[in-house]
């Protein structure tokens, strides 16, 4: 399993990346490859505000449909459309080429409580 | 974990753990639903190449003794007494009120000897069925422990039984069940398959099966693909084969499901007076929608025709070989619009009506004059 250090992870299998006061959202290694094919990304327009555990989107495979969570909360600045165009990038490159969102961060310390990449590691072994 | 243990395991579950299959229980089986390759490779495989399933959980029943025959032709619609030795063909258990129990193919193996099956999640179902119908003289089998079913489908189907030893089974011709030697053991070869192409099911011993599956998978090489259950329901959404618990179960009439060719007789078997009164009376129909998205419509999602609510999707799927999300649903008798609405999870889309099946299927495809390949096969 792929879980780079420099990522902070979810309970429900996001990451996030902070440069500055930008976070980069998507999904780990584990969520693509459990999922399966992903087949469609639903992603919002730049400007959505989203709180801490917001949905923000959804993803779907030929098996599942899943809904995706916010891990901080902000303002949508960017949003991946080459990702949307070609949702089978989420099982390609989850951490580079699949990122989803892009938020300008209101609440910094938020990025605290989420897992680091050990915390999420233990945490999908269970 | 405890509801796993009383999963029951096909002769082939080591060789499935050994190519990194994903397990899934299905029918009260623990089957594979995909490989490392994923489920749409898997699909397109068996439309370009071929691909090679394992179907041992499909229940294999056999009727024998001196009244098997009308045991079956009263429990069935299609004519047994047609069948001709080692043909089989594919028909329906119906209740009393004309309702679907399982969809099943029979083969007369022997003048007094039927061969059936059906669908997993039914097996004890069928086999009680049968059971306190079957008249004296006639004994019902569960063949399903003793025996493994592998599916080999696709165009190069024929080229590998081959390439297994029996270039023969270019000869077997659909739905026709045959003896062959595939790497010099001893197998049953059918015609058939659920994926809408060409090919094979192949019935071995329990005990011959991972030989036979390691050696087909060695001698095809790339051109054939482990398969899973999710490639087999893909493929057969868009071949727009039902499925019981989709598009078929007890309350479904034949007719709804497309599946009146089926009925080739109009009394002598059980549920033969309720279907000559559904005849007229159909509520819905089984329509093939193309989505706007790629979103997949799932099972019971609404369908709306403008704003108003007209039936739901039985299944869906995104399709490799289409390119786009599909789906089967039950809409109303009257309705005729080319474009219908699927509702799930809050969100509409538009999904165009489209005609069945969803790909252009060799299986069905017009044979070619007799002229132009009587020479070929003398």
């Amino acid at each position: 399993m792929n879980l780079p250090e420099n990522l902070r992870y979810t309970q429900s299998h996001e990451w996030t990346r902070v440069d500055g006061d930008i976070a980069t959202v998507g999904i780990t290694d584990f969520a693509q490859n459990e999922l399966g094919d992903v087949v469609f990304v639903e992603l919002p327009s730049p400007g959505r505000q989203l709180r801490q555990d917001d949905i923000f989107g959804s993803i779907e495979s030929v098996k599942a449909v899943s809904d995706l969570i916010s891990p901080v909360s902000g303002e949508v600045v960017e949003v991946n459309d080459s990702l949307t165009a070609d949702p089978s990038l989420a099982n390609q490159s989850p951490y580079d080429e699949a990122w989803m969102i892009k938020v300008r961060l209101e609440t910094p310390s938020e990025i605290d409580g989420l897992m680091s990449a050990d915390d999420y590691k233990g945490f999908v072994e269970e | 974990m405890s509801e796993q243990a009383d999963l029951k395991r096909t002769p082939l579950w080591d060789a499935h753990r050994r190519l990194g299959a994903r397990m899934v229980p299905f029918g009260g089986w623990d089957m594979p639903v995909q490989y490392a390759t994923g489920i749409l490779a898997e699909a397109k495989a068996v439309r370009t190449t071929a691909g090679l399933f394992d179907v041992s959980h499909m229940g294999r029943l056999e009727v024998h003794g001196p009244t098997a025959r009308e045991a079956l032709e009263s429990l069935t619609p299609n004519v047994i007494g047609k069948l001709a030795l080692k043909k089989g063909h594919y028909t329906l258990f119906l209740n009393e009120r004309g309702g679907v129990i399982d969809d099943l193919i029979v083969y007369c193996q022997e003048p007094n000897l039927y061969k059936l099956i059906v669908n997993a999640s039914n097996t004890e179902k069928d086999c009680a069925w049968i059971q306190s119908h079957l008249p004296a003289g006639s004994v019902l089998t569960n063949r399903t422990p003793d025996t493994a079913l592998l599916a080999l489908q696709g165009p190069l189907a024929v080229t590998i039984m081959a390439a297994a030893g029996a270039p023969e089974a270019s000869e077997i011709r659909r739905f026709e069940r045959v003896a062959v030697r595939l790497f010099n053991n001893p197998a049953w070869a059918m015609r058939t398959g659920y994926t809408g192409e060409d090919g094979f099911e192949i019935q071995c011993s329990a005990t011959s099966a991972e030989n036979l599956w390691n050696a087909l998978l060695r001698v095809a090489g790339p051109n054939l693909v482990p398969c899973g259950l999710g490639a087999r329901d893909v493929l057969r959404i868009e071949a727009a084969y039902p499925l019981y618990g989709h598009e078929i179960d007890d309350d479904c009439n034949p007719w709804e499901a497309g599946l009146g060719w089926v009925l080739k007789k109009t009394e002598g078997f059980i549920g033969a007076e309720a279907l000559a009164r559904l005849k007229e009376s159909q509520a819905r129909q089984l329509v093939g929608l193309t989505m706007e998205t790629r979103s997949v419509a799932r099972q019971g999602a609404t369908v709306l025709a403008g704003d108003r609510p007209c039936g739901e999707v039985v299944s869906g799927t995104f399709s490799p070989n289409v390119n786009a999300s599909i789906a089967l649903a039950y809409v109303d008798r009257d309705v005729t619009d080319e474009t219908l609405t699927v509702e799930s999870g809050g969100r509409r889309q538009n999904a165009a009506r489209t005609p069945l099946p969803f790909v252009d299927l060799p299986v069905a495809r017009k044979k070619k004059p007799a002229g132009l390949t009587s020479t070929a096969s003398l």
